[in-house]
């Protein structure tokens, strides 16, 4: 089969979403609430977006749901970790992670790890908040959220294992 | 005259099965930790429309915006970064995707790469119907399927003919090209392991036919040409009609319209003039769509 231009691509992508999307949120809504269904869809149409020749994608609709139900999972488990990494932290004793300046400020105890705010984020998504609402919350990007989760999930599960060593 | 039996839909049976047990389904498959197939994405597929079917009926159930959410999707998921963080991992994806592309065609003279899929093949006598919603979907696609020779109903597609037959010893190319018709419409793809018979040309006042066995000594696939002397010569033969979805397939030049039969696979292409192609054997879509692909060059 020929490549496609683009254009096409981009047309193909929109088609999919104008066709597909209110299936692929219904699936999601199976499993996860309404809202955060909608995030699946999205993040699934990110997918989507990277995908290379999806014009030789024999059954889209197919495809599709399977995409958002590995999408659903890593979301899932995503929230599922950090969920736990918080519940962790919450149960350290003091100092046990850093330095901690004051008593009060329990953000600062995470100093030098991850950044206040990035703490904060964690805590908006694990508790149902989707990346966009998060953005509008910490006045930031979707996308520097998901970075930012990411990068901050890894490093204070770095730390949390390098403590219970 | 063949009996108008109407064959169900191979997930038609999902429709007897309660919702909670649907759901149940879907649950047990998002927990598998089981690589899926292609076929079982599929049928999670199906399990989902016949609940979508269900929710949709209720008039209170909330729906999603797909308009809104492309807007949404544009100004805040769009990847627009490199490398962009993605909620699937890229080697699993890449897995998957290539479990649901089209199948590559082998040609046969070239490396005797076997094809993705080599099943058993039995010849069936093409009993296909058509429904009328498939004219609105060729209509809407720009062709206007038969013409002026249609008497679509619902319950059958008719043509009606009437060979004389009249052997000839060749091959399919040269069969076609003796006869006028151009020889792109042979396929150049078949099963691995098929071998072409004799073809069989059948001429009459109004038609000629050529028909091609391809045969792995088990099973069969039939490939038949018909070209009318005249448009006005396209009668109707009727077919018996097959319950389900016929699934338009375009090979870049050519529509076909593959119908999914309890145990055979058949697809017919119009030319919009005089010339009907009828493909038909026990084999699977994708090798069906794999030899409609390879007719045309």
């Amino acid at each position: 089969m020929s490549s496609v231009s683009p254009e096409e691509r981009e047309n193909l992508i929109k088609e999919w979403y104008q066709t597909y999307s209110s299936f692929l949120h219904l699936y999601a809504s199976q499993f996860v609430d309404f809202h955060s269904a909608e995030e699946i869809v999205q993040e699934t149409f990110r997918v989507v977006c990277e995908t290379a020749d999806i014009h030789e994608i024999r059954y889209p609709k197919a495809w599709l749901r399977k995409v958002a139900s590995l999408v659903l999972k890593n979301w899932l488990r995503a929230r599922e970790k950090w969920r736990a990494i918080l519940i962790e932290l919450e149960a350290l004793p003091e100092g046990a992670l850093g330095q901690r300046e004051d008593p009060v400020n329990v953000e600062l105890e995470y100093a030098g790890f991850i950044k206040p705010d990035e703490l904060r984020l964690l805590e908006l998504l694990s508790s149902g908040y989707t990346y966009a609402d998060a953005a509008r919350e910490l006045d930031s990007t979707a996308e520097a959220c998901r970075k930012r989760a990411k990068r901050a999930g890894a490093v204070l599960e770095a730390k949390l294992r390098r403590c219970e060593a | 005259m063949s009996n108008l039996n109407t064959m169900p839909d191979p997930y038609q049976f999902l429709e007897r099965i309660s919702t909670e047990e649907l759901q149940r389904i879907l649950r047990e498959d998002f927990e598998s930790g089981e690589e899926s197939t292609a076929e079982n994405d599929e049928f999670i597929t199906k399990v989902m429309e016949v609940i979508e079917k269900r929710e949709r009926s209720k008039p209170s159930s909330p729906a999603f915006d797909p308009a809104a959410g492309w807007e949404d999707f544009q100004k805040n998921y769009y990847p627009t970064e490199e490398d962009p963080v993605l909620l699937c991992d890229r080697a699993e994806l890449e897995k998957l995707t290539q479990k649901h592309r089209v199948v590559r065609k082998a040609h046969p003279a070239s490396t005797g790469r076997p094809a993705r899929h080599v099943k058993r093949i039995a010849l069936v006598a093409a009993a296909i119907g058509v429904f009328m919603t498939l004219l609105v979907v060729a209509q809407a696609a720009g062709f206007d399927v038969f013409g002026a020779m249609a008497q679509w109903t619902n319950e059958t597609f008719r043509f009606m003919t009437a060979p004389t037959k009249n052997s000839e010893v060749v091959d399919l190319c040269s069969a076609l090209d003796a006869h006028g018709i151009p020889t792109e419409y042979a396929p150049s793809w078949i099963p691995d392991g098929f071998v072409a018979e004799e073809p069989e040309v059948e001429v009459s006042k109004r038609q000629t036919m050529i028909s091609n066995r391809f045969s792995d000594g088990k099973s069969e696939i039939l490939f038949i040409v018909t070209q009318y002397d005249s448009k006005d010569a396209v009668d109707i033969v009727n077919y018996e009609k097959e319950l389900g979805n016929a699934i338009p397939h375009m090979n870049g030049k050519h529509l076909f319209y593959i119908f999914d039969n309890t145990d055979s696979i058949s697809a017919t292409y119009f030319d919009k003039e005089r010339l009907i192609i009828d493909i038909s054997g026990r084999i699977s879509i994708d090798d069906m769509k794999s030899i409609i692909d390879s007719i045309g060059g």
